[in-house]
């Protein structure tokens, strides 16, 4: 079930809640004279399937060869490091991450505190491991960009919205033109129209006069959340015809080059204020070394990717970055030499307002996690020490997209429970 | 303390769960009736989950005792749990019910004393006790008052809405007559007409592959691509066939996806048939077409052995069929691994067949790091709550591989003999796969299935899921969540009436075609406007009803219906909202592989490829209808080319204005099954948009900036089925009076309303 503001603001007042909240900017209203969106801007990477942090940012090695039980077959020694990340000896890490260490902050040692898929995927992306709360992403395109055509671009992962903003999937881009203009035969800014203009706003002014037609016929709830939802859509007919003017010339065959090709286009144009990017295929119980490593290398060049075509479109120093999973994945090798689903994971944060080349949390030889003083965020047995999970990711990336105090997405979707960890501090 | 006068704490901040007002004689705040179900939820958050499940569970300690809890979360697990509390409560000693005796020890109790009889979860269990004695009627008379405040579509209204969403086309003349006279029984005769057509299994399969995604495998070698050479021999059997002749390529794609289609089709030849719908699941053969027969080398008899409609009940030698638990499709299409061990399979077998996610049983948060258990998924409750239900259902399917193909003994199998000793047995429940059965397990299992009440329940699940537009709303846990009182109350509104679905479609002997007509008459279906709800009842309610964006299959269907075309410039042109390269991942839909969940909300994308739909039909259609004589048009039955609003000294034209009204009023109703009043605003704002058009056109032609040709992409010169050029005489190219391009504007306005682009 999902609830629009108004129909949330209506169950405030019912629980006599509403008093003082603040009005979202946004909402509808002609379009034709939105400015561009400013940053930050934010994408969320996906690594669908469950991770294994040991073969990349938690490194865990072997001994020698005669070692029983290894978490991995690459050796301790060979473990590489940039600047103060430690990194797995496999893949595309050391590339990576000699590139973009400066920018990075990693988390190890965070508890998703399941190893159910969906489960995992909802806590890693909403900070809450129950149902009903919405991706940080959608947040955030509801709080900045409800009003913008693709507010929230979502290639898959977790996507519920609550609500708070339409999701936008991408498809073909040849069609773009097409859908920008939707009154040109040919698609285009110039040639032939199916109306004149003069027409065409005509029946444009004659859809809006209907609304209110339609919200007294239809009065439930369903209905009239509906109603608005489809006129709140066309609110931002015209500012897609921006993402037709940056759009790349060329797409790049690998899927998460294209999804990132789209995302920082429509960043530019100003339509949208964040996306999820996926990549899927890592739940590897099998064979873990040739299935798995390879996996996480195309995964990193995604996302060495995003920053370079970020560059290219003038919006890398407004982007934020944040890499993560459904969980991770066992100590060692099952007897299919692959690895299963493991509550522990870690998560990769980039770009504005991070500090980089940190790595906060760590965990044993055997991938279990080591509470963390609150405060100093460094290895304690005190009563006080706790586990970094989700939700604390989440309390801090709220404060840094500006949605934590008495910011609406507290009010809808509180995460209270979660203690505000130094995460982000300088 | 009298019954009536017992107020629901929550009932003081605004809260309460009632539905409307109770039954009991005296008068009470409408707002504090809370039902025996919504208070016995409230004892399961607060008391029953937080300390008695620990024990009380499948797995616990207290497995053994009649007091077993079903999971939080578990599908039904409320009324079950709230079943076997009621039975309970009725067991005394000294006139004290021992569900208040044992957990203040003060009968033996091997959990000890869990509160002393003046705590308050003592109260709470005393007050469900008296409520068991004497049970309220407040949810059930609420129910009743609370659907005399929605409005409904009339009888006749719903026989549109039905009929185009069922078999994509608009009600007859005759039809209308029918349920005008007879009310909803005359829709429910037609109903069963409709349900016997094509189309009608075409929706219920584009249901069913929403839930089963097996239509991953249209399209190339998908499917058969996924069979083994040494089970299936003739898998590739078309390659040799000619390529480059049409019968060898429609060999190759009729093969392919009549292999990718046979879970779908045994699902309609199974309703097709008016069999029983448990035999989607105890089917002992594989259905096959001409073209997959030869791809199983299955032996049967076809009358037209080109045609792929032909459907044969057919059986692999040595093969133990299951209908679609083992059909090569569901098998591959939920894989398993040598660690997962079927347990995959498991979970969509509970998802799809019995209603329950299994996994939400696991909500919970889990601690694995802890785990130091021997074989965790035997021992360790955070992980018993689970596997416990999944394991025994995984080794079921212990004769099918990882590929699926069936493997009872040899190299391939895993285990290569029996099944994992460190697994509980294979079986359901608690009951074990018979040795007798070893070698055909899943049939085994099939048998269990269709044998446990929620198989029923899943199956409404899903005719519900799909006329209604969502699932039902799942069992709400949050007791934080500000909405979780009238969750709550809608949950029990809508298991209440599903489970009276659910009894229809079992007295029925398992006919799906039952489930149809008891949702389609029902509120559920119907409800599109309120009057007098309060604010509580409207929060509750914002589930109700059918308003959601159409998909672009449904959306395709409609225009097919009401306008006579789909949205496409010439007939062999793709089909822009449905052909993968075009809108219809855009426009929300899926490809049951990558992409498997529907957007139900629009955003600017798709608002904008709705105009663009609007304003290429408004351009397309009006030249191909107009051209054709009066009695044969669909959308301008009333008007001719010629009629305009206003002579050229700017003078109405009365008899033409009442021409072109009249065929307003036909546009809104045949469009958006809309009657609008003679002369009223509707009818005005609509025949303004017209005239005005008119007036600009013909203002423009005058002036010679305006061309009286119509523009090239829209003109009819082409028969669009045959695509053949038509006789000059036939062609509709010029718009001298601007009238067609006006009537464009109309249908542009109208294939854009709300009412046309969304189920409502």
């Amino acid at each position: 079930m999902t609830l629009d503001r108004r129909g949330f603001l209506k169950l405030c007042g019912a629980a006599g809640l509403a008093t003082s909240l603040p009005v979202w900017p946004g909402g509808a209203r002609a379009q034709d004279d939105l400015e561009p969106a400013e940053g930050p801007f934010w994408v969320f990477v996906h690594a669908g399937g469950g991770w294994d942090p040991t073969s990349l940012c938690d490194p865990k090695g072997r001994a020698n060869e005669e070692e029983e039980d290894p978490m991995n077959h690459y050796f301790t020694g060979d473990i590489g490091e940039a600047g103060r990340i430690r990194y797995a000896p496999v893949g595309f890490n050391q590339a990576f991450f000699d590139k973009h260490h400066t920018r990075t902050l990693v988390l190890n040692g965070v508890d998703t505190q399941t190893n159910n898929h969906d489960a995992g995927v909802r806590h890693t992306w909403s900070g809450k491991l129950s149902e009903g709360h919405p991706a940080l992403a959608a947040l955030i395109a509801g709080r900045y960009a409800a009003e913008r055509p693709m507010a929230f671009i979502t290639n898959g992962g977790y996507d519920y919205t609550g609500g708070l903003v339409a999701p936008t999937r991408v498809g073909n881009i040849g069609a773009v033109g097409r859908i920008a203009w939707p009154n040109s035969i040919e698609g285009r800014a110039e040639g032939s129209q199916f109306h004149s203009t003069a027409t065409y706003d005509r029946i444009k002014a004659a859809i809006d006069r209907r609304r209110g037609t339609l919200e007294r016929d239809f009065s439930l709830p369903r209905h009239t959340h509906g109603i608005s939802q489809l006129y709140d859509a066309r609110a931002g007919q015209n500012t897609l015809r921006r993402l037709t003017e940056v759009l790349p010339g060329e797409f790049s065959r690998e899927s998460m080059h294209r999804q990132a090709q789209v995302c920082c286009a429509a960043f530019r144009a100003g339509i949208s204020r964040s996306a999820n990017i996926t990549m899927g295929g890592f739940d590897t119980h099998g064979n873990h070394d040739d299935n798995h490593i390879p996996r996480l290398a195309t995964l990193l060049q995604g996302v060495d990717f995003l920053w370079d075509e970020a560059e290219r479109q003038g919006i890398a120093d407004d982007l934020i970055v944040m890499v993560g999973s459904d969980f991770g994945r066992t100590p060692g090798y099952n007897n299919g030499n692959g690895k299963d689903h493991w509550a522990v994971t870690s998560v990769l944060l980039m770009g504005r307002g991070v500090p980089g080349n940190r790595v906060i949390g760590e965990t044993d030889e055997r991938h279990r996690p080591i509470s963390l003083d609150p405060k100093t965020l460094e290895p304690s047995e005190s009563g006080s020490a706790l586990r970094v999970e989700p939700k604390h990711i989440h309390r801090a990336l709220r404060s840094l997209a500006g949605l934590d105090g008495d910011s609406e997405a507290e009010r809808l979707f509180p995460l209270n429970d979660a203690e505000a960890l130094p995460l982000l501090a300088s | 303390m009298p019954r009536n006068a017992r107020i629901h704490p929550l009932a003081a901040v605004g809260l309460a769960v009632a539905l409307a007002g109770c039954t009991d004689d005296e008068p009470i705040d409408e707002g504090a009736c809370v039902s025996d179900q919504a208070y016995f939820q409230e004892v399961s958050l607060g008391l029953l989950e937080t300390d008695c499940q620990s024990c009380h569970n499948p797995q616990g300690a207290a497995r053994e005792t009649d007091f077993v809890l079903a999971a939080p979360g578990e599908t039904d697990s409320l009324r079950r749990n709230f079943e076997m509390m009621r039975e309970l409560a009725a067991f005394e000693r000294d006139g004290k019910s021992i569900i208040l005796l044992k957990p203040t020890a003060s009968i033996a109790h091997e959990g000890g004393q869990r509160f002393t009889p003046d705590s308050p979860q003592y109260a709470q269990l005393a007050e469900l006790v008296a409520r068991f004695e004497e049970p309220r009627q407040c949810q059930t008379a609420g129910t009743e008052a609370l659907v005399e405040k929605l409005t409904l579509t009339t009888p006749v209204e719903t026989l549109r809405k039905a009929k185009v969403q069922l078999v994509g086309e608009l009600p007859t003349p005759e039809e209308i007559e029918l349920v005008r006279a007879e009310g909803t029984e005359g829709l429910r005769l037609l109903l069963e007409e409709w349900m016997t057509r094509d189309a009608f299994f075409v929706t219920l399969q584009r249901w069913y592959n929403d839930l089963l995604l097996t239509d991953k495998y249209i399209g190339g070698n998908s499917a058969t691509d996924l069979l083994d050479t040494d089970d299936f021999p003739g898998r590739y059997y078309y390659n040799d066939l000619p390529d480059d002749t049409e019968e060898g390529q429609l060999a190759r794609r009729y093969s392919n996806n009549s292999v990718a289609r046979e879970p779908l089709d045994l699902i309609a030849h199974v309703v097709r048939n008016d069999r029983p719908f448990t035999e989607i699941l105890t089917a002992d053969y594989i259905l096959v077409n001409p073209y997959s027969a030869r791809v199983y080398g299955v032996d049967a008899d076809f009358e037209d052995p080109t045609d792929p409609t032909e459907f044969r009940e057919g059986r692999i030698e040595g093969y133990p069929h299951a209908g679609l638990l083992t059909s090569p499709m569901f098998l591959n299409r939920y894989p398993t691994t040598d660690t997962n061990r079927n347990r995959h399979r498991a979970r969509m077998v509970y998802t799809l067949f019995l209603a329950t996610d299994v996994l939400r049983k696991a909500e919970r948060p889990v601690d694995p790091t802890t785990i130091r258990d021997h074989n965790p998924t035997m021992n360790n409750p955070q992980c018993t709550v689970c596997h416990a239900a999944i394991d025994p259902m995984a080794g079921a399917f212990q004769n099918f591989d990882d590929r699926g193909r069936y493997r009872v003994t040899g190299e391939r199998r895993r285990p290569q003999e029996g099944w994992y000793d460190d697994m509980r047995p294979p079986g359901f429940g608690r009951s074990v796969v018979p040795p007798d059965d070893f070698t055909s397990s899943v049939a085994w299992l099939a048998e269990q299935v269709v044998r446990d009440e929620r198989f029923a329940l899943s199956a409404v699940y899903a005719v519900y899921t799909g006329l209604v537009g969502r699932a039902p709303l799942a069992n709400p846990t949050d007791q934080n969540d500000p909405r979780f009182a009238a969750q709550l109350d809608f949950y029990n509104f809508e298991q209440d009436f599903l489970r009276r679905v659910t009894d229809v479609f079992v007295s029925e002997g398992y006919a799906l075609k039952a489930i149809v007509p008891e949702i389609i008459t029902s509120p559920f279906y119907r409800a599109y406007g309120q009057q007098g709800l309060s604010d509580h009842e409207l929060t509750m309610l914002e589930p109700m009803g059918t308003a959601r964006l159409l998909t672009p299959e449904e959306l395709n269907a409609r225009l097919l219906a009401v306008t006579g075309y789909p949205w496409k410039h010439r007939v062999n042109d793709r089909n822009v909202l449905t052909h993968r390269d075009e809108y219809l991942f855009f426009y929300g839909g899926i490809d049951s592989n990558d992409i498997t969940r529907r957007i139900t909300e629009p955003n600017g994308v798709m608002a904008n490829i709705a105009m663009r739909m609007a304003n290429e039909m408004g351009c397309l259609v009006p030249p191909r209808d107009l051209r054709l004589p009066r009695r044969h048009r669909t959308l301008f039955p009333h008007v001719e080319i010629a009629y305009r609003p206003e002579d050229d000294n700017g003078f109405a034209i009365p008899e033409a204005e009442a021409a072109i009204r009249e065929n307003i009023r036909h546009l809104h109703a045949h469009l958006l099954g809309e009657t609008i009043e003679p002369g009223g605003d509707e009818e005005d704002a609509t025949f303004a948009l017209f005239r005005d058009t008119w007036r600009e056109g013909r203002r423009g032609i005058v002036a010679g900036e305006v061309s009286v040709e119509l523009p090239g992409h829209c003109r009819a010169n082409r028969d669009f089925w045959s695509d053949e050029p038509l006789a000059d005489g036939q062609k509709l190219e010029r718009d001298p009076g601007y009238t067609i391009r006006a009537w464009g504007a109309v249908v542009t306005y109208l294939l854009a309303d709300w009412r046309f682009l969304y189920h409502r």
